[in-house]
């Protein structure tokens, strides 16, 4: 790579070289002493001339153009330069190059102070909702409390008297209606830890045939009373992550499974596989299935398909971005596949090893 | 079964908790059931009481005004009584806390809302210890 400093001298050099060497010549080969002197005397004065006029202006062009490189780099390391000084540099675009390069830096600089602001005032904003979400948590789930007691205790009626027909009604609808909206304070609670990174993960040494296992203790009564077929079938592997939140996960899957295979001959299985680096688990069901557009909307927030056609039971279009949230804070990928009226089969991929579990507690 | 026994002895439970309709929902339930029930619906109370009396069960709630469920568990965390501690809270805990909870000695935490049936297992479960 050349340096400007050494063009100028290349070219201005040999200039002079050529310009001094033709004065030399006309003194060697004129007869005319005189005039060859003065030749020879004007030459040498030229050629001195440009060499001494292209030290000056190499000296103004490039010192100008290193300072500015040297600020270029101090700025690009620290968003900082040091202060414009109105420097006399000989060569006006330069000096117009350096006034600009100035009144940029400062805008910039300027505008990344705001940013450093506006980030702080961002971090201010997400405590409070922080902040807002625990006091709202806690406010939610008090009341719901005497509610649910209540309702269990009249529905002793050994203690507290018998109720007719009517009345047994009333109150499992009521109870009905507090458990579901003991869920929904559950799952919106879950879904904003979620949005503010404020998940609790744990990770622990699990046996993927142990968490199925778990998982199909828990949903086989239910599974019988809705006369639905749950069938497990998983490897063992070890896996570092959290049992609690893969068991949430299914939950929410199985739930919604349970929700839409046939009244009669519903099937469900559940396990888990090895692939790669990770293992796959997964919910499949032989219900009515999920469109190809569909799916591509089932994992947004509040979103249900045809809510008020197929389902069995009410729900509020949490459970899969619930899903999904959870399986991202393990650092894995939910999907699923599905043939309408065949079935659905929904996947969650984990890490084996925890790759640096996001640790999002306050 | 020799369980009835312990299941049909009456207990004295301490209830802690600032909010009244809880406090008297478990302690109706509780009292339905035979047992005794006292009610402390702010931490100072609830600490001098607990100080002064025996319980066989104690139900903690952690938020209050003023004392909280923290201060009164720092406060007799040397006693024999924070084996008789139920936390019943309807606030987060974090697994750190979780794991000081165990540190110390207290081997229930129930987050609200609670089955009420649940509730009434762990009361039998922690007095059978005593
Ligand atoms: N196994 C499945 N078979 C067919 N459709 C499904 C299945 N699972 C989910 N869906 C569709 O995806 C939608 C979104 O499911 P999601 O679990 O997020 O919400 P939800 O079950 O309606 O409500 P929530 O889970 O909050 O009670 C459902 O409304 C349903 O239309
Ligand atoms: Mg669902």
């Amino acid at each position: 790579m050349l340096k400007i400093k050494q063009v100028l001298f290349l070219m201005f050099g040999v200039t002079s070289f050529i310009i001094f060497y033709m004065g030399f010549l006309s003194f060697i080969t004129t007869s005319d002493e005189l005039m060859g002197t003065i030749m020879l005397g004007f030459s040498g004065i030229v050629s001195l001339g440009t060499l001494i006029g292209t030290f000056y202006i190499s000296r103004n062009i490039t010192t100008p153009i290193d300072e500015l490189i040297t600020k270029m780099n101090e700025f690009s390391k620290n968003n900082k330069t040091t202060k414009y000084t109105e420097s006399n540099y000989g060569i006006h675009e330069l000096q117009y190059l350096h006034k600009n390069f100035h009144k940029m830096t400062d805008m910039v600089g300027k505008t990344i102070e705001k940013e450093k602001k506006l980030n702080i005032q961002l971090q201010e904003i997400d405590k409070r909702k922080i902040e807002f979400m625990s006091m709202m948590s806690h406010e939610l789930k008090t009341p719901i409390m005497p509610i649910l007691g209540y309702i269990q205790l009249l529905k002793k009626q050994e203690l507290l008297g018998e109720l007719n027909n009517q009345q047994l009604d009333a109150l499992n609808e009521i109870h009905l209606a507090t458990i579901r909206l003991q869920k929904l304070i559950q799952d919106i609670l879950t879904a904003q830890k979620i949005d503010l990174e404020k998940l609790n993960i744990t990770k622990d040494m699990l046996e993927s045939k142990e968490v199925i296992d778990l998982v199909y203790k828990a949903f086989s009564p239910i599974c019988k009373i809705k006369n639905v077929h749950l069938e497990k079938n998983s490897e063992n592997h070890q896996i570092v992550s959290d049992a609690d939140r893969i068991c949430q996960v299914f939950s929410n899957l199985i739930s919604n499974a349970l929700e839409f295979v046939p009244e009669r001959g519903g099937k469900i299985e559940i396990g888990s596989y090895e692939q790669e680096k990770s293992i796959v688990f997964f919910v499949k069901d032989n219900g009515h299935g999920i469109s190809f557009e569909e799916q591509q909307n089932i994992f947004k927030k509040f979103y249900q398909v045809d809510a008020s056609l197929k389902r069995k039971k009410e729900g509020s279009g949490l459970g899969l971005s619930i899903c999904e949230g959870i399986v991202k804070a393990l650092n894995g990928q939910i999907w699923v596949e599905s043939q309408v009226n065949f079935g659905t089969t929904f996947y969650f991929r984990l890490p084996k090893k925890a790759i640096q579990i996001q640790h999002l507690k306050s | 079964m020799s369980d009835l026994t312990f299941i049909k002895k009456e207990l004295t439970v301490l209830i802690i908790d600032d909010n009244e309709q809880i406090t008297k929902m478990i302690s109706t339930f509780l009292r339905l059931n035979n047992h005794k029930c006292i009610i402390a619906n702010d931490g100072e109370y609830g600490l001098e009481i607990l100080q002064k009396e025996q319980f066989n069960v104690i139900l903690l709630d952690l938020a209050m005004p003023e004392l909280d469920g923290y201060e009164i568990l720092e406060k007799i965390r040397s006693s024999d009584k924070i084996s008789k501690i139920i936390i019943l809270t309807a606030s987060n805990i974090t697994k750190e806390n979780q794991q000081k909870f165990k540190e110390i000695g207290i081997k229930t935490i129930l987050q609200k809302p609670v089955d009420i049936d649940v509730l009434l297992e762990k009361i039998t479960t922690i007095s059978k210890y005593q």
